[in-house]
C-alpha cells in the first residue's frame, strides 16, 4: 500500500517531506490526512531545530569568545592593579623617607642654634645672639613649609588617614589658648573664648581639628593689630546629626572680594606676597580646608578690606571613619558577566503557562516549598520578567498562544544573562530530545506528578552547575535524539 | 648630681641633648641603642630615663616595659620622645609602662618642664 511504503520511506530516510498521497476520503483518507499533516508539523520542528541547532553552534562560538576577551581583560586589569598598588606602596615609602630626611637635618640646624644661642646667653655674647636667632627663625619657618608640602601631598597622595577618637573640645580649646598665648600679645590684640554649655565631647581627629583651629587662630593673631579676637564654639543639630561649630572672629584687616574666591586653594597668587609680609606659608587654609573635607565638614568665610574676618568651621560631632565610604569605592569594577541575584529571602521560580489553572497549582505548590513564585501567561511577558525578577528556575509550557515554549526556550538560552537559569519544560508535547537539545534542564510531560516537580526543582536548585550546554554535549544529546526519533 | 639616662640612636639628638641637660647640670649617660640603654639602666640606676622610641635592635617601647617589668628598675621615671604624634604612639607608649612622653623635634623648655615634674630636687644651676 502507498501510505505503508511513505511511511516506511520516511523512517527509514528521515525524510519529512514527503507527503502521502491521498486517494480515499475515507477513514483512511482522514488518517493520511492526519498523517500528512503530523509530517508537515514534524518538518517544521525539524527545520526549526536546525535553526535553533546553528544558532546555539554560533551562540555557542560568540561565546566562547566573548569568554576569552573576557579572560585577557582580567588578566589586564589584574596587572594594572598590581602596578598601581606598587606605585602606591613606592609613594607611601617617599613620603615618609621624605618627611624624616627633610626633618632630621632641620632639627639640628634649629636645636643646635637654640644651644649656641643658650651658650651665647650665658658668656653674655649679646653680639651673636640676634644672628642665631636669625638661624632659628629662617629654619622654623623652613620646618613649617616643609610640614605643610608634605601634608598637602599626603592629602594628595590619598595618605592622609583620618585617625578618630572622642576628646573633650573643652580640653582642646584651653590647650590652644595657652599655646597662643604670646601669638595673641604679639600684637596687643584681645581673645575672647565663648563655649557653649552643650559642647562637651566629639569624636574626630584630634590632630587636624587642633591643626585647623591653630592655623586660623594663627591668622587672625597675625592679620589683626590692637584688635580683638573672638572664638565661639558651640553644637547644633540638622537633619538628625549634630554639628560642632567653631567660629573665629577679629578685627584686623580683612580679606578682599577676589582673595576670598582663591583663600583655600594652594598657592593662590596673593599667597607669596602676604607671606612675606605677614610670615607663615600660605598654605595653611589650603590644609585647613582639606582636613574639613576629609571629615566631611564645612569651612566658610565672611569677610570684608578694612572689616576683619569670621571663619566658620562646622564638623560633624561624631566623625564617620572612612571605612564607610571604602566599601562604596570598593565595589567591583571588573566583576564577570553579573549573576542572577539570589537573596537570603525565598529564591523566585518563574512559571510561564497561558493555563491559569496550572499557573494556580504551580504557585501553590512550589510556595510551600518555601519559593516566591511569578506566575505569567505568555512567552513575551515570561521573557521580560526573567530579566526582572532573575529567578532560580524556570517552568515553562510548550504550547502557548502567540510564542510558543520552544521558541522562549531559545530565547532563554540564547540570552547571556538568563542562559543560566534551568528550565523546565512542562507540556503535553513529548519532545525531550528536542527541549533537551535547545538546552532546557528537564522536560515534564502534563499532568505533572507533583512529587516529580518538587524533586526536579530541588536537583536543580542544589546542582548550580547548570551551565549553558557545551558544543560536545549537544551533539551527544542530537545522536541520541535521531535514535529515539527513529523509533517512534 | 641627678644622673639622666639618654638612649637615642641620632647622633645630633644625642649631641644636642646631652649637651644641653649637662648645661642645666644634669649628669648625663648615653646609650646608642635598645640593648645597650637596658644594659646601662641596669648597671647604673640613672635617676631619669630620656627614650627615644625607635631604636634599633629593641625599640623605646620594649625597653620601657622590660625596664617597668624588673624590680629593681621599676622606679625610674621614664619619658619616652617620639616623632609621631599620632594618638596610637602615645598609647603604645603609655601601655609600654612609660611615665611621660615628649615629641620631636624636642622643644626644649616643654622638655625640661617635664624632666623636672620627675625630678623635683633642685638641679644644679
Amino acid at each position: 500500500m502507498q501510505l505503508e511504503n511513505t511511511m516506511k520511506m520516511v523512517s527509514e530516510k528521515k525524510n519529512y517531506e514527503l507527503r502521502a498521497v491521498k486517494t480515499y476520503s475515507d477513514e483512511i483518507g482522514s488518517l493520511i490526512d492526519g498523517f500528512n499533516a503530523m509530517l508537515s508539523d514534524i518538518q517544521q520542528r525539524d527545520t526549526a531545530l536546525r535553526g535553533a541547532n546553528e544558532q546555539l553552534h554560533t551562540r555557542t562560538r560568540e561565546l566562547e569568545g566573548e569568554v576569552s576577551q573576557r579572560k585577557q581583560a582580567q588578566e589586564e586589569l589584574l596587572k594594572a592593579k598590581q602596578v598601581a598598588e606598587e606605585a602606591s606602596r613606592a609613594k607611601s615609602i617617599f613620603l615618609a623617607n621624605m618627611s624624616h630626611e627633610l626633618r632630621t637635618p632641620l632639627n639640628a640646624i634649629i636645636g643646635y642654634s637654640e644651644m649656641l644661642e643658650e651658650e651665647a646667653r650665658d658668656s653674655k655674647d649679646t653680639e651673636n645672639i640676634q644672628d642665631l636667632k636669625k638661624i632659628q627663625f629662617a629654619g622654623k619657618h623652613l620646618l613649617a613649609l616643609i610640614n605643610d608640602v608634605l601634608d598637602l601631598s599626603k592629602i594628595e597622595a590619598g595618605k592622609m588617614p583620618l585617625h578618630l577618637e572622642s576628646f573633650d573640645v573643652r580640653t582642646l580649646i584651653t590647650e590652644m589658648i595657652t599655646t597662643l598665648r604670646p601669638a595673641v600679645q604679639k600684637n596687643r590684640n584681645t581673645l575672647q573664648v565663648r563655649l557653649s554649655d552643650d559642647v562637651s565631647t566629639m569624636h574626630a581627629d584630634v590632630t587636624k581639628v587642633r591643626q585647623i583651629l591653630f592655623n586660623l587662630l594663627s591668622n587672625a593673631c597675625k592679620f589683626t593689630d590692637h584688635g580683638s579676637i573672638l572664638v565661639n564654639v558651640d553644637r547644633g543639630s540638622e537633619n538628625s546629626e549634630e554639628w560642632i561649630r567653631f567660629e573665629v572672629s577679629d578685627t584686623g584687616i580683612g580679606i578682599g572680594a577676589k582673595q576670598t574666591e582663591n583663600l583655600f586653594k594652594e598657592f593662590a597668587q596673593a599667597d607669596t606676597s602676604i607671606s612675606r609680609k605677614y610670615g607663615g606659608t600660605g598654605l595653611g587654609l589650603a590644609i585647613s580646608y582639606k582636613f574639613v573635607q576629609l571629615m566631611k565638614g564645612r569651612i566658610a568665610v565672611v569677610s570684608e578690606l578694612g572689616q576683619g574676618a569670621t571663619f566658620t568651621v562646622e564638623l560633624p560631632a561624631h566623625v564617620k571613619s572612612e571605612a564607610a565610604d571604602m566599601a562604596i569605592a570598593d565595589a567591583p569594577v571588573n566583576a564577570p558577566a553579573p549573576t542572577p541575584v539570589t537573596t537570603s529571602d525565598r529564591e523566585t521560580i518563574l512559571v510561564i503557562d497561558d493555563d491559569p489553572a496550572v499557573r494556580e497549582l504551580m504557585s501553590r505548590s512550589l510556595s510551600k516549598l518555601d519559593f516566591n513564585v511569578v506566575a505569567v501567561s505568555s512567552g513575551d511577558e515570561g521573557l521580560r520578567l526573567a530579566k526582572q525578577v532573575r529567578p532560580v528556575i524556570i517552568t515553562l509550557d510548550v504550547i502557548m498562544p502567540n510564542r510558543d515554549g520552544w521558541s522562549v526556550l531559545n530565547q532563554l538560552k540564547t540570552d547571556p544573562e538568563l542562559a543560566n537559569i534551568p528550565v523546565i519544560m512542562v507540556t503535553i508535547v513529548d519532545n525531550e530530545a528536542m527541549g533537551i537539545t535547545l538546552g532546557a534542564s528537564s522536560y515534564l510531560i502534563k499532568p505533572v506528578d507533583r512529587e516529580r516537580l518538587v524533586a526536579l526543582i530541588r536537583k536543580h536548585r542544589v546542582n548550580d552547575s547548570s551551565a549553558p550546554k557545551t558544543v560536545k554535549d549537544t551533539r551527544v544529546v542530537a545522536a541520541r535524539s535521531q535514535t529515539a526519533g527513529g523509533e517512534r | 648630681m641627678l644622673r639622666i639616662l639618654l638612649v637615642e640612636d641620632n647622633e645630633m639628638n644625642r649631641d644636642m641633648l646631652s649637651r644641653r641637660l649637662q648645661r642645666r647640670g644634669y649628669s648625663v649617660a648615653i646609650a646608642e641603642d635598645g640593648e645597650r640603654g637596658l644594659t646601662m639602666a641596669c648597671a647604673q640606676m640613672p635617676d631619669l630615663i630620656l627614650m627615644d622610641i625607635s631604636l634599633p635592635f629593641i625599640d623605646g617601647c620594649e625597653v620601657t616595659r622590660r625596664l617597668k617589668a624588673n624590680s629593681r628598675t621599676r622606679h625610674i621615671p621614664v619619658i619616652v620622645l617620639t616623632a609621631h604624634a599620632m594618638v596610637r604612639d602615645r598609647e603604645r607608649a603609655f601601655d609600654a609602662g612609660c611615665d611621660d612622653y615628649d615629641t620631636k623635634p624636642v622643644d626644649f623648655g616643654r622638655l625640661m618642664e617635664k624632666i623636672e615634674n620627675f625630678l623635683p630636687e633642685k638641679k644644679v644651676l
